[in-house]
């Protein structure tokens, strides 16, 4: 990750690049799918008023479908991005960086809810091998995530 | 009496301010949470900072005040970049 004129160099490895892009098209197919039962669906798309049905309702009629096709951008619009790099590293403009903000946001958000992530660890000791790769892989979304906003705040106004 | 009574009540329903409260969730960064306030809301570093860690260490913080309409726009915009927030009626 690295300043550059005109926005920041995105330099990851070629199986980092794989795995991100898969994760993308994971996220894309939740988002199509669209079912509120699933915890994950549920945290990208909650309530705007926990204690009022109808206002909910009637703000979810509103808005879901205009925030899920966004999501569904971002997700796409990474997947691209990434599958377009090819070793040089991908130049971020503004627009892009808050794109990939926001995508890495919601697969950590995913992540976090299948992994039962809560403020003092994760739920129930998830110590199978799947468990471990998704928590170094939550850990490592995270890290990216870290990296991108550390850069752009050197360039940031106070 | 009664008419000046209700002319009160119909000019004072309107004024009720909502709220867009943010909530703290385990997932977010707190540079992230930091970044949106100071990004969607063009706060300055450090109401941003000061904001993001009233919900860190509260639980929750009031983000902005306004009419209904406004409140649900910026909590839509939240959820799109993935915060939790919900809209409020002042002083609920």
């Amino acid at each position: 990750m690295r300043l550059e004129e005109g926005g920041v160099r995105l330099g990851l490895a070629e199986h980092e690049r794989t795995l991100l892009v898969d994760l993308a098209g994971q996220l894309a197919a939740l988002l199509e799918g669209g079912d509120r039962r699933d915890g994950a669906v549920a945290r990208l798309l909650p309530s705007a008023y926990p204690d009022d049905a109808e206002a909910d309702a009637e703000f979810r009629r509103w808005t879901s479908d205009d925030v899920t096709a966004r999501k569904l951008e971002g997700a796409r619009t990474v997947a691209e991005l990434l599958t377009g790099d090819d070793g040089g590293g991908v130049l971020l403009d503004d627009e892009r960086q808050q794109v990939l903000l926001r995508t890495l946001t919601d697969l950590r958000l995913v992540l976090g809810e299948r992994l039962g992530v809560t403020a003092d660890g994760t739920d129930d000791a998830d110590d199978d091998e799947q468990g471990l790769v998704l928590r170094d892989v939550f850990d490592w979304l995270g890290w990216v995530q870290e990296s991108l906003l550390q850069a752009l705040a050197q360039v940031a106004p106070d | 009496m009664t008419s000046e009574l209700t002319d009160t009540r119909l000019r004072a329903a309107p004024d009720v301010p909502w709220t867009t409260i943010v909530w703290d969730d385990p997932v977010n960064l707190m540079s992230y949470v930091s970044h949106v306030f100071q990004r969607y809301f063009g706060f300055s570093r450090a109401k941003a900072e000061s904001l993001m860690l009233r919900v860190h260490e509260e639980g929750r913080a009031v983000v902005a005040t306004g009419p209904r309409e406004e409140m649900e726009r910026h909590v839509e915009a939240m959820h799109e970049h993935g915060l939790q927030a919900t809209v409020s009626k002042a002083g609920e």
